[in-house]
This record gives structure tokens, C-alpha cells and sequence, in this order.
């Protein structure tokens, strides 16, 4: 080989750019290109339009969809927050066995097809089902409660494979906090509620955001749940594309449906950054 | 066709990823298949009991006659069959389709018309002749209810909207067709003056029961499921598959009055590379006597095949949707009515559902 | 303020292990106190019990003669000093300061006054903006005791808390916080495995070993009157041999070297048992005689070869070998003129009979 082209090609960064090229042609292959044509899809038909577009703002009922999946993401995420908050402070407080255990439950749930995780969602929801036939055998209810196919079966569904999202991000972040600050905090007078409040709670925040940020944006995506646990109301944007391209067949609105879904999950993105500004809190050596 | 070729692959992924769905289940489920090859066969049909009787009474003779490797796909969705056949790499070589699907797909330009010379339609009924498809079964889609969860049997659609006497929750299928119909032989509509439908009256009367209704299915075993379990009191089904369940000692009763038939339909995919194959296979799975086994052992569908019914005893016969006492109760889905209307009118749904 | 420290039969154990075992002490009120002990000696499991941090297995803590046992940190009004700092990295350094004052309902007024007096008193007055991660090691070390000090507890814990300063920043911290202590007055108790801090800074030490009480004492006495031999070896530098007894007197042993020459040494225990002591002599304790000098009765004159010879400018260190195996470090200053000594010489050393301490037990580190 030219002893020059060897050198370049030797040289630290080259080397290094080197190994990175598979993973970035892979990229490039499977999701520039692909977001690119969908992108195409969406505003040529066989000439540039804007009808599919104009579409969406125009008819209401896809603006409603979209607040609909917008309002059951925000609801799966505060509740995954309220659940997983609390149950990753348990487990970063924890003994290092028993935390150990839990944190290979949760990535082995996360193994577990989702398919089958909803489906046992309906066998214990469903009328007779479970929880159903128990409460009314201890009485608190007398006849059946309806605890499948709406939001709350939807929310739960969501939140149950989302939690370790939130709870994973929470749990590092909590485990890095140095357990001498709450302590101090202490010494100095802080009762221990004060203590989680005013040191605690605000170092774990970024962990917080990881957390909310990641389940937000996976729950606007969400497709599976809703069709299986939801009902007639629980329709999201990821459901009305499915309908668009199995059922309407009209795949060039369904590609300007995904564009706005990313556009407007990017959008999301760099507000919620603006304001909380994850940049600056790195900075702080958190 | 050719200039606006859209790669499945990309599309698919490209929607997978912009619904930012990452790590979360692939949408639409799609076999790949290996490179043509004669020495097999790719069907699709719409699983359950109903793909588990064409599986004895079709792929596996067919196997055995031919040599040949029946690999069966299931959900024979429009989407996939556009899919395949605008990127030129057509997997499914036989599908099983319902009517209205039928006359979408011939819209969308998405046959191969039925090469007569190898299919014998001689003996085949009028009503299941088409240019690019081959009626394979009459099917029902009728009340059902499950006997234990119901004090009073409910005779028709009325009372299928009649949430006082016949309490407790129900299901339809997730989509216009049929259960518009439904609602509006329930308001009062002679059921042979059904077309051309009132729609604004059908989705009228659909927000009457809405709020009873539990789940919308989309498969036929989820329906049955449903209605097995208890979770739902009431749902429509397909005939056969509650047929089997029945078999099966599960206690579900069918309501013929108002009730709709319609039929499944053997096509072939336009591009296939086995064409020539697909046509031979229709035309053994058409034989009266493999059909007589089907609806008359393993499935309770009609047969298309006339010289089938020799084959089928009086009671079994009692079972089918095309038995004239039951034929007399039902209404024929009319495919070709809604066909132009079926995108417009599921949009339409789809609004209605959330609203 | 005030702030005495009384623990009555103090223990603590985890599975497995005794990390505290029966320790009593009192402390006075004002003094500076050192828990002075290696890894695992329990030093800091009893600091952590004091602020309230671990419960006791057993036992009693009094804080200026009440039970505080049972009560919770945050109502015990210690502050304490971290390894580590502990400060708040999401808060400024006022609102670290502040801290302490805001949970003990401090007017704001008198919470700037009070953080303004501290960040004077640790001469970091202009730094009240600045978050913990922009300051030096040492700026943080002194946020953090200003902190501890802001809200005027009676008595500092600290812990280790200069563990983490290169060794001439640590020396002038001791001495500086030495001095703010001496100013203000309050109780501190001060965790170290260093000896040398322990001995710069206490008004006295208290030597852990496995959770029990070594000895305590102060500097001087722990360092010319080590009750065992582990605290003759862990303080300061000694010379550790073993020799048979000869006779035993009231007062003074006389001993005999494994080469042959036999010497005096003071009697430490009540019973000597066995034929043989460890004897602990400090290198400085030796003096070199010339050739001609004679020495009285009360020392001992030992006669050795020399073995090495290390150059410390202020002073020069010799191992010597005064009998069989027993090699003994001799430190002795450079005076001028210079002694003209080189390995191989003959070296003649006294030692008074009270330097040389003995110990029934011998030493297993």
C-alpha cells in the first residue's frame, strides 16, 4: 500500500472514523433514507402537494387524535413518575443484593414480548377476569366494574412496560448521589423528609427528566397498547397511521401523519431541553 | 404503477421510526420470503379455526398430491398485498379475501385475473364467480351471545340495542361495514331495502349502543375469545368460528335474523412467479368433496362447490349459512355498494369511534 | 454554647463484625478531641453514632449530660465536617452556608449576616456565588467548616476532613482550623489515621484499635508514655525488640540482649510473666557517645556496628546492630561539626533507663 494513504489511514482519527463507518452507513441505510422518502411520500403525489398536510389541520378528527395521544403520553408518564420515583429510591437505598435482584426483574421484564405483557393485562382486567371476580367477592364492588378497554386499561398497559424507563434513568442517577449529602443535610437540621426534599429530590432531577423525556416520547409512539387495551376513544396518532395503511390504504397522508408525529416529538424535544436545560446541569458535575 | 414504486421495506421502517416508536414492536408484521421457488407455496388466510380447517381439508392433501410445501401466512390484509405486489416482491401467492377486499384490491390493480383453462367453474355457484376471484365459502356474521351470561335470548339486532333487557357489555367488529347495517335493521329498516344505506340514520343509531360497547374486535378468535370468556354478553361473530367454539362444548347461540352473509374469496396476488401454481391450487381446494369435508366436518361455512352439499348430512346442513331456512333470515353484504365508499365511510368511523 | 460528650458502654456491630466494642469516654466541653486509629479501628462508626447518624447496638451517648441515644440527628444540634466535604453541589455556596440556617427557621436577615461572618472567618469572603464545583480543594474544605460553624453548634464533628489535600495545604489547614476552634471555643471531635495531625492538633487523643479504647491521653503523654505497645509503634517511631529478664525490680527491669549485654528498662505492668519482654525505645531517645565519655548509672550503653546510614538533613538516621538480630534506628541531629560516622563503624549509644518502656504482650499487626 502507498505509504502515504497508509499513514492517513493509520492515524488515530482516521482509525477511528474508520470503525464508525458500518454503524453510520447502517444509519444512514436504514433511517435517513427511509425518513427521507417517507418525507417524499408525504408532499408528492405523483407532484408536490400539500393537500395531505392541509389535510390533517383541516379535518378535526386528526387534531383530536393528536391530543389524544398527547394527553395519554402525559398521563402515562406522570404515572410512571409517581410509581417509579418512589420504587427507585427504595431500590437505590436498598442492600446491594436485594437491589441487584430487582434490576435484573426489571431488565427481564423488558425482555418479555410486549404482545404477551398487554394480553395478560386482559386477562386480568376483563369482566370476570381477576381483579373483576376478586373485588366482588370481597365485596367492594357488586356488579362489574369495567376495567378494560379505556383509558385506565390503556394508561396501566402503557405504564407497565414503560416504568423501567423511568425508573432505570432515576435509579443511576439517585445511586450516584454521594448518601453523605442527605446525611449532612441532617447534622444540620433537616428532618429527613427535608432532607430528601431540598437535597435529594434536586439532584436527582436529571434523572427525573431522562425519565420523563424517554417515556413521553416512546409513549407518543405507542401503537400496540391502545389497540389491544383501549377502547373506542383510545385511538393515537400510531394507530390512525396503521388505519391509514392497512385499512385506507392511503399511504401518502399516512407518511405526512409520521412526519408531524416527528416533527412535533421534535419539537417536544427542544422545548422541554430550553427549559430545563440539561446541558447546564451537567455542568454542575451532577 | 411503475414510476411511483414505493420499497415496502423503507416504508415501513420509515414509519416505524417516525412514530418514534423506538424499541417498540414493528407495526405491521411481514414474512420474508426466500426467493421464487416452485417447490412451495405461500397462502394467506385469516388464521384460527377457520386457517386450522383449510389446513386438513386443503394444504395438507394438497401437500400430499403435489409434493409440494404449503407455508401458510396469516392476515391478509390489503396493506401487505398493496405492499407486495408496488414492490415487486410478491410473497403471498394464494390469499383468502373477503368480497369487499376483493373489489378494493381490483381497484388498486392488485389481481391476476382467474385463468379459467385451470380453474373449473362449472359447477361453482353464480354468486361466487368473479373475473379476479373464486368464492371459496358463504360466511355469517351474526349476533351471537353467550347462553350463560344471558337471561333472556335476544332475537334480533333490536335487541341486541336493548341495554335494559338484555344487560351487560358487547362487541362489534372495528369497522363500518356490516355493523351499519346492523344498526339500521335494528332502527326498523327492512333488511332486504337495506341498500343503499342511510348512513347519517346507521351512525345514528350506532351512538345508541356505543357506550355498551366494550371492545372492538379485529380478529375473528377475538371475538370468540370474548364472548368464551364473559367478557362481553353479546358481540357479532363469524358463523364457523362459533360453530367450532360450540363444538368445543362452549355455550354461544347464533341469531340468524338480520344476520349478513358474504364470501371468502381464493385470489392470486398480481406478479406472483407462481401463477401458474396458485390457479392449480384453487383449483383443487374447489373440489366439492375436499369442501364438503370442510363445512361439513371441520367448519360450519357454506360450500361454493354445488355438488359439495351431496356430501354434507341433512343436520350438518342445518348449520350453514347457506341452508335456505337460514338464507331466507339473512341479507347479502352487497361488496359492490360499498367498495367506492369503504375509504370515506371508515374514515368517517374512525372519527365517529372517538368522537 | 456548649458542648460536653459523655459515651457510656458504647457498641456496635453488624453481621459478623464488632465495629464498636464497650466504649466509654468523657468529653470535655471546648476540647479538641481525636479519634485516632487505622481502617476498621471503629473511629468513624463512633463519630457516626455521636452525630446520630447509626444507631448503637448498645450503650448510651450523653450530649451535655442528656440522652441522645435515641434522638434523631437533625435535633442533636451538631455540625460535622465530611471526608468528602458533603457540600450541596446544586446550591451556592451561601445557600450552602444558609442551609443549616434555614432548617433551624433563622431570619433572612440574620442568615445573610450570619453566611457573610462565616465566608470572613474562613477568608472566602467573595465566593458566596460560586457553586462547590468551581472551588479548590481547600476552598471547599473551609466552605464546608463554615458551614458546620454557621448555625453555632456546640460541638464539630469532623471526619477525616483533610483527607483529600496535598500535605502542605493539610498543615496549614490544621493549624488554621486550630485556630478558629481555639477562637470560638466549641467541642470537636476529629477523626484521623494520621498521627502527626493528631498529635499538631489535639488538646487530647483517644487511640482505636478493633473498636475498643487503645489508650487515651494527651499528645505528649501517648507519645512518651504509650500504655501498650501498639500505641508505642502506631505513635510516632519506635524501636520494637524483644529481651529476657533478668531481674525484676520494683520499678526497673533488668533485661538482657539476645547478644549478650544486659541493661535496665522501666517496669510497665504489675506482673511480668515469661522469660522474655518486648522493649519499645523511640530513635531519639539514643544519644552517640565519643570515645572518651562516660555516662552515669541512670543510662544504659549500648555497642553496635553500623548498618546504614540515611541523610535527613536537620538529622541523619543509623540502624545499628546492638546484639544478635537486633537491629536498633537510631535518629540523632546534625550538629556541627558533622559526626564522621560510615556504615561499618562502631557507634556507641546511651539511653536513659526510663526511655526504654517495656510490654508483657508483643506486638501482632
Amino acid at each position: 500500500m502507498d505509504k502515504k494513504l497508509k499513514n492517513i489511514l493509520m492515524h488515530p482519527t482516521a482509525k477511528g472514523m474508520l470503525l464508525l463507518t458500518p454503524a453510520l452507513v447502517a444509519l444512514f441505510v436504514f433511517f435517513v433514507i427511509p425518513i427521507f422518502r417517507m418525507f417524499h411520500l408525504s408532499l408528492f403525489d405523483p407532484h408536490f402537494t400539500l393537500k395531505y398536510y392541509i389535510a390533517f389541520f383541516q379535518r378535526p378528527v386528526y387534531i383530536r387524535v393528536m391530543w389524544i395521544t398527547v394527553k395519554i403520553s402525559l398521563i402515562v408518564t406522570a404515572v410512571c413518575l409517581l410509581v417509579g420515583y418512589p420504587f427507585a429510591l427504595i431500590l437505590s437505598r436498598a442492600g446491594e443484593k436485594l437491589s441487584k435482584v430487582f434490576l435484573v426483574c426489571i431488565v427481564l421484564s423488558m425482555c418479555i414480548s410486549l404482545l404477551v405483557r398487554n394480553f395478560s393485562w386482559i386477562i386480568i382486567l376483563q369482566r370476570s377476569g381477576i381483579v373483576d371476580s376478586f373485588l366482588m367477592k370481597v365485596g367492594i364492588t357488586h356488579r362489574h366494574v369495567k376495567l378494560l378497554h379505556n383509558l385506565f386499561s390503556v394508561v396501566v398497559g402503557m405504564a407497565e412496560i414503560l416504568l423501567p424507563y423511568m425508573i432505570l434513568p432515576i435509579f443511576s442517577v439517585l445511586k450516584s448521589i454521594d448518601p453523605n449529602l442527605p446525611k449532612a443535610a441532617q447534622t444540620m437540621g433537616a428532618r429527613p423528609v427535608q432532607a430528601f426534599w431540598w437535597v435529594t429530590f434536586p439532584l436527582s432531577l436529571p434523572g427525573v427528566y431522562a425519565g420523563f423525556l424517554l417515556v413521553f416520547i416512546m409513549s407518543l409512539g405507542y401503537f400496540i397498547t391502545p389497540a389491544l387495551l383501549g377502547g373506542a376513544k383510545e385511538m393515537m396518532i400510531s394507530n390512525m397511521i396503521a388505519f391509514q395503511v392497512q385499512t385506507v390504504l392511503n399511504w401518502h397522508f399516512a407518511a405526512s401523519l409520521s412526519m408531524i408525529l416527528l416533527v412535533a416529538t421534535l419539537v417536544f424535544y427542544t422545548i422541554f431541553n430550553k427549559v430545563v436545560g440539561l446541558e447546564k446541569l451537567e455542568d454542575l458535575g451532577v | 404503477m411503475g414510476k411511483k414504486k414505493i420499497s415496502r421495506r423503507e416504508f415501513l421502517k420509515g414509519t416505524a421510526v417516525a412514530t418514534a416508536a423506538a424499541a417498540v414492536g414493528p407495526h405491521i408484521f411481514v414474512r420474508k420470503a426466500t426467493a421464487a421457488s416452485n417447490k412451495k407455496i405461500v397462502i394467506c388466510s385469516y388464521g384460527g379455526s377457520y386457517q386450522a380447517s383449510q389446513r386438513k381439508a386443503f394444504f395438507e392433501p394438497f401437500e400430499k398430491a403435489t409434493g409440494i410445501k404449503v407455508v401458510e401466512a396469516t392476515g391478509p390484509d390489503l396493506a401487505k398485498i398493496k405492499a407486495q405486489v408496488t414492490s415487486g416482491n410478491v410473497e403471498w401467492d394464494v390469499v383468502d379475501i373477503e368480497s369487499r377486499i376483493m373489489y378494493t384490491a381490483i381497484t388498486e390493480n392488485l389481481l391476476e385475473p382467474i385463468d379459467t383453462n385451470i380453474v373449473k367453474l362449472n359447477t361453482i355457484v353464480k354468486p361466487a364467480i368473479h373475473k379476479y376471484g373464486i368464492g371459496n365459502i358463504a360466511f355469517t356474521t351474526a349476533l351471537t351471545y353467550n347462553k350463560k351470561q344471558l337471561k333472556k335470548a335476544p332475537k334480533n339486532w333490536a335487541d341486541f340495542w336493548d341495554v335494559k333487557n338484555f344487560p351487560g357489555p358487547r362487541s362489534l367488529q372495528d369497522h363500518a361495514p356490516f355493523n351499519l347495517e346492523f344498526a339500521l335493521i335494528a332502527d326498523g329498516v327492512n333488511k332486504d331495502k337495506l341498500y343503499p344505506l342511510d348512513i347519517d340514520r346507521a351512525f345514528k343509531k350506532m351512538s345508541q349502543i356505543k357506550g355498551n360497547i366494550d371492545a372492538w374486535w379485529e380478529s375473528g378468535a377475538q371475538s370468540i375469545q370474548q364472548l368464551t370468556s364473559g367478557a362481553v354478553v353479546m358481540s357479532s361473530a363469524w358463523n364457523g368460528r362459533v360453530n367450532v367454539a360450540q363444538s368445543k362444548g362452549v355455550p354461544l347461540e347464533i341469531v340468524w335474523d338480520g344476520a349478513a352473509y358474504d364470501w371468502d374469496l381464493w385470489a392470486v396476488p398480481k406478479g406472483t412467479p407462481r401463477k401458474e401454481l396458485a390457479m392449480k391450487f384453487i383449483q383443487f381446494a374447489l373440489d366439492a368433496k375436499r369442501q364438503a369435508y370442510q363445512c361439513g366436518k371441520l367448519i360450519a361455512y357454506g360450500p361454493s362447490n354445488k355438488l359439495a352439499y351431496n356430501y354434507i348430512d341433512k343436520a350438518r346442513q342445518k348449520q350453514l349459512p347457506t341452508y335456505p331456512d337460514n338464507l331466507a333470515k339473512q341479507f347479502s353484504f352487497n361488496s359492490k355498494w360499498w367498495q367506492p365508499r369503504l375509504n370515506k365511510l371508515n374514515e368517517k368511523w374512525a372519527a365517529w369511534k372517538i368522537s | 454554647m456548649s458542648g460536653s460528650v459523655v459515651l457510656k458502654g458504647l457498641v456496635k456491630t453488624y453481621p459478623g463484625v464488632v465495629a464498636v466494642d464497650h466504649l466509654s469516654m468523657d468529653i470535655r466541653e471546648g476540647e479538641f478531641m481525636t479519634f485516632l486509629g487505622a481502617s476498621g479501628s471503629g473511629k468513624t462508626t463512633t463519630l457516626s453514632m455521636i452525630a446520630g447518624l447509626t444507631l448503637p447496638t448498645s450503650g448510651e451517648i450523653l450530649l451535655n449530660g442528656q440522652d441522645v441515644t435515641f434522638i434523631p440527628p437533625h435535633k442533636r444540634n451538631i455540625g460535622m465536617v465530611f471526608q468528602n466535604y458533603a457540600l450541596f453541589p446544586h446550591m451556592t455556596v451561601y445557600e450552602n452556608i444558609a442551609f443549616p440556617l434555614k432548617m433551624h427557621k433563622v431570619s433572612k436577615e440574620e442568615i445573610a449576616k450570619r453566611v457573610t461572618q462565616a465566608l470572613h472567618m474562613v477568608q472566602l469572603p467573595q465566593h458566596g456565588d460560586r457553586y462547590p464545583s468551581q472551588l479548590s480543594g481547600g476552598q471547599q474544605q473551609r466552605i464546608a467548616l463554615a458551614r458546620a460553624l454557621s448555625f453555632e453548634p456546640g460541638l464539630i464533628l469532623m471526619d477525616e476532613p483533610l483527607g483529600a489535600l496535598d500535605k502542605k495545604l493539610r498543615q496549614h489547614m490544621q493549624i488554621e482550623i486550630k485556630h478558629i476552634q481555639e477562637d470560638l471555643g466549641f467541642t470537636t471531635i476529629y477523626v484521623t489515621h494520621d498521627q502527626e495531625e493528631a498529635l499538631t492538633m489535639s488538646d487530647r487523643i483517644a487511640v482505636l484499635r478493633d473498636g475498643k479504647l487503645e489508650q487515651l491521653g494527651t499528645p505528649e503523654e501517648l507519645y512518651e508514655e504509650p500504655k501498650t505497645l501498639y500505641v508505642a509503634d502506631f505513635i510516632g517511631e519506635s524501636n520494637i525488640f524483644k529481651a529476657d529478664v533478668l531481674e525484676v525490680g520494683e520499678e526497673r527491669l533488668k533485661l538482657q540482649l539476645p547478644g549478650g549485654r544486659s541493661f535496665y528498662a522501666l517496669r510497665c505492668s504489675e506482673t511480668v510473666e515469661g522469660p522474655e519482654v518486648s522493649v519499645a525505645i523511640r530513635p531519639e531517645k539514643f544519644r552517640v557517645l565519643s570515645a572518651s565519655e562516660t555516662v552515669s548509672e541512670e543510662y544504659n550503653v549500648f555497642e553496635g556496628i553500623i548498618k546504614e546510614v540515611i541523610y535527613f538533613g536537620e538529622s541523619s538516621k543509623y540502624s545499628v546492630e546492638i546484639g544478635k538480630d537486633v537491629i536498633i534506628i537510631v535518629k540523632q541531629p546534625n550538629f556541627y561539626p558533622a559526626t564522621k560516622v560510615g556504615v561499618g563503624d562502631q557507634l556507641t549509644l546511651s539511653v536513659h533507663w526510663r526511655s526504654c518502656r517495656t510490654y508483657c504482650e508483643g506486638l501482632s499487626l
